[in-house]
């Protein structure tokens, strides 16, 4: 605030607390004249009802003496007398920052854990899984699913499973701290019976069967002309590349024909979203943690479920 | 004492009794709001902090025709709980070029402040059409229509023309090519824009605020 509206505050306050201490004072030693009778002649109900004189109650009193001193010892501790700090120096920032150092602190030696110990011992400590659980919920969960188990929608791979995209260990942890985005091209400029014909031989590739094996034959030549270099001769995939392995049963997005000819038609570019800014690096760790153990998770969840 | 005339004369008078009712609650709101309203205009940008591109305004605008403030603020506050899930808390010179501010305080959903870059952009978009396919207990409304409604372009730039007017510093050429960057443009393109711009003037550090795992 500039020195124009700090004065009109202080003024403001000055004035309607003088008026109000000027009032209390006064008008509790105002002698209100009375009758014999000791009513004050005022009367409602034609008569029936009179108004006597009563003096303040003390507690009354007391309080309102008490908000005013109140008042002179807020002022002076905390700011809001126009542009005083206040002898305190509260500020909301620093009430917040505060706040996080305390936890952080009372935290400590949990976080010391999550960030020294092996995320294998980690993921069988229930106090850790509690707040990993949340920053999961928290951060993953809207692509990934609550259990883990990915969305084919939007190509979210499934964390549950023993298949990584970008190979396993440190790589996973090198997914979550810079994201990553997916590259396959479409090829649109197939025909239409050149796709299905790739589509119907990536769909036989992890052993499920079509009748019209002359397609497979033709697709298997499109494919280790246009595929090849990233999935492999065999379909296996490439960890460096995030080229998903076509043997497995395992489908980013659809695995059915129709669905595989859509990817090859449209291409997909899934992306995983950087973390290192939003998540520090126990937090990071906590994910993991909860991500090792959700195969167990899902194994006591289903297994409650019956 | 004399003075019991005084007092006399208010509580007998209920016209004068108003007027100084009047006046003393008055007093409140002349100390407490109207500095804020000069106050308001006094706030700067914070650093980072630009006006919305074309296609993010069209975002912003259907952000505010559909309601969205409705279920979703965007206002982080100080406390503990709301600075680690959502990051560090909102300053008013990030919201200099709402008109009006989203700050809300229903949350039926999350808050946005700082959704941008939280999901792809794919997910915005599976999600804004279909919520429940990736939220299965979600209860946010379906809104299909976003992806089969065009942008008018022309509208879009009249209006970076309107807020250039009311002070917000557009160039001629941000204005000039707006129509450019909106062409063949729907709404649900334009809402991811906005979405995915929130939040990015004030980025995320892990040692701001982020707390509770300082290293």
């Amino acid at each position: 605030m500039n020195d124009f509206w700090s004065w009109w505050v202080i003024c403001l306050i000055v004035f309607n607390w003088s008026l109000v201490t000027f009032l209390l004072i006064v008008a509790t030693r105002v002698k209100i004249p009375t009758r014999k009778d000791g009513t004050t002649g005022h009367v409602w109900a034609h008569g029936t009802v009179r108004e006597g004189v009563r003096k303040l109650p003390l507690w009354w009193v007391l309080i309102s003496i008490g908000s005013l001193i109140f008042a002179i010892v807020y002022f002076y501790q905390y700011p809001g007398f126009g542009n005083t700090k206040g002898s305190l120096r509260w500020t909301s920032d620093q009430q917040v920052r505060d706040a996080v150092a305390a936890n952080a602190k009372r935290q400590s030696n949990l976080y010391k854990d999550v960030l020294e110990q092996p995320i294998a011992k980690l993921a069988t400590r229930p106090d850790v899984l509690q707040g990993a659980g949340m920053l999961y919920a928290e951060n993953c969960a809207g692509c990934h699913g609550v259990n883990g188990r990915g969305n084919t929608f939007i190509g979210a791979p499934d964390l549950a499973d023993e298949i990584w995209l970008y190979g396993s260990g440190d790589n996973i942890k090198l997914s979550i701290e810079n994201g990553r985005k997916g590259v396959m091209p479409s090829f649109g400029h197939l025909k239409t019976t050149q796709l299905h014909d790739v589509a119907m031989y990536v769909y036989t590739l992890n052993g499920r069967k079509v009748p019209d094996i002359q397609a497979v034959e033709r697709g298997e030549q499109l494919f280790q002309v246009s595929c090849a270099a990233c999935h492999g001769q065999q379909g296996q995939g490439n960890q460096a590349l995030g080229a998903a392995n076509l043997t497995d049963d395992d489908w980013l997005y659809s695995g059915s024909v129709s669905g595989i000819f859509n990817t090859l038609r449209s291409g997909r570019q899934g992306v995983m979203p950087a973390w290192k800014e939003r998540l520090s690096e126990s937090e990071l760790r906590l994910i993991l943690v909860w991500i090792e153990a959700l195969p167990e998770l899902n194994k006591a969840e289903n297994a409650k479920e019956g | 004492m004399s003075n019991y005339k005084y007092i006399e004369a208010i509580e007998k008078n209920l016209g004068l009794f108003g007027m100084l009712l009047g006046i003393a609650l008055t007093l409140g709101g002349l100390a407490e709001i109207v500095p804020l309203f000069y106050q308001a205009h006094t706030v700067k940008a914070a650093e980072g902090v630009k006006p919305y591109a074309p296609l993010e305004l069209a975002g912003r605008d259907i952000y505010v025709s559909e309601g969205c403030y409705g279920c979703h603020s965007q206002q982080i506050r100080r406390l503990r709980a709301e600075v680690q899930r959502y990051g560090p808390f909102s300053r008013a010179g990030e919201s200099v070029y709402d008109r009006p501010f989203q700050w809300g305080s229903k949350r039926t959903g999350p808050d946005l402040s700082r959704i941008g870059g939280k999901y792809s952009d794919a997910w915005h978009r599976q999600h804004l059409l279909y919520p429940r396919s990736l939220v299965p207990d979600s209860n946010m409304p379906a809104y299909k229509w976003l992806d089969t409604t065009a942008i008018d372009p022309l509208d879009i730039q009249a209006r970076m023309k309107v807020l250039r007017i009311l002070g917000d510093p557009y160039s001629d050429a941000e204005i000039d090519g707006a129509l450019d960057v909106l062409q063949n443009k729907t709404e649900l393109d334009a809402l991811i824009a906005y979405l995915q711009g929130l939040g990015h003037a004030y980025p995320f550090k892990v040692e701001t605020l982020k707390g509770g795992s300082h290293e």
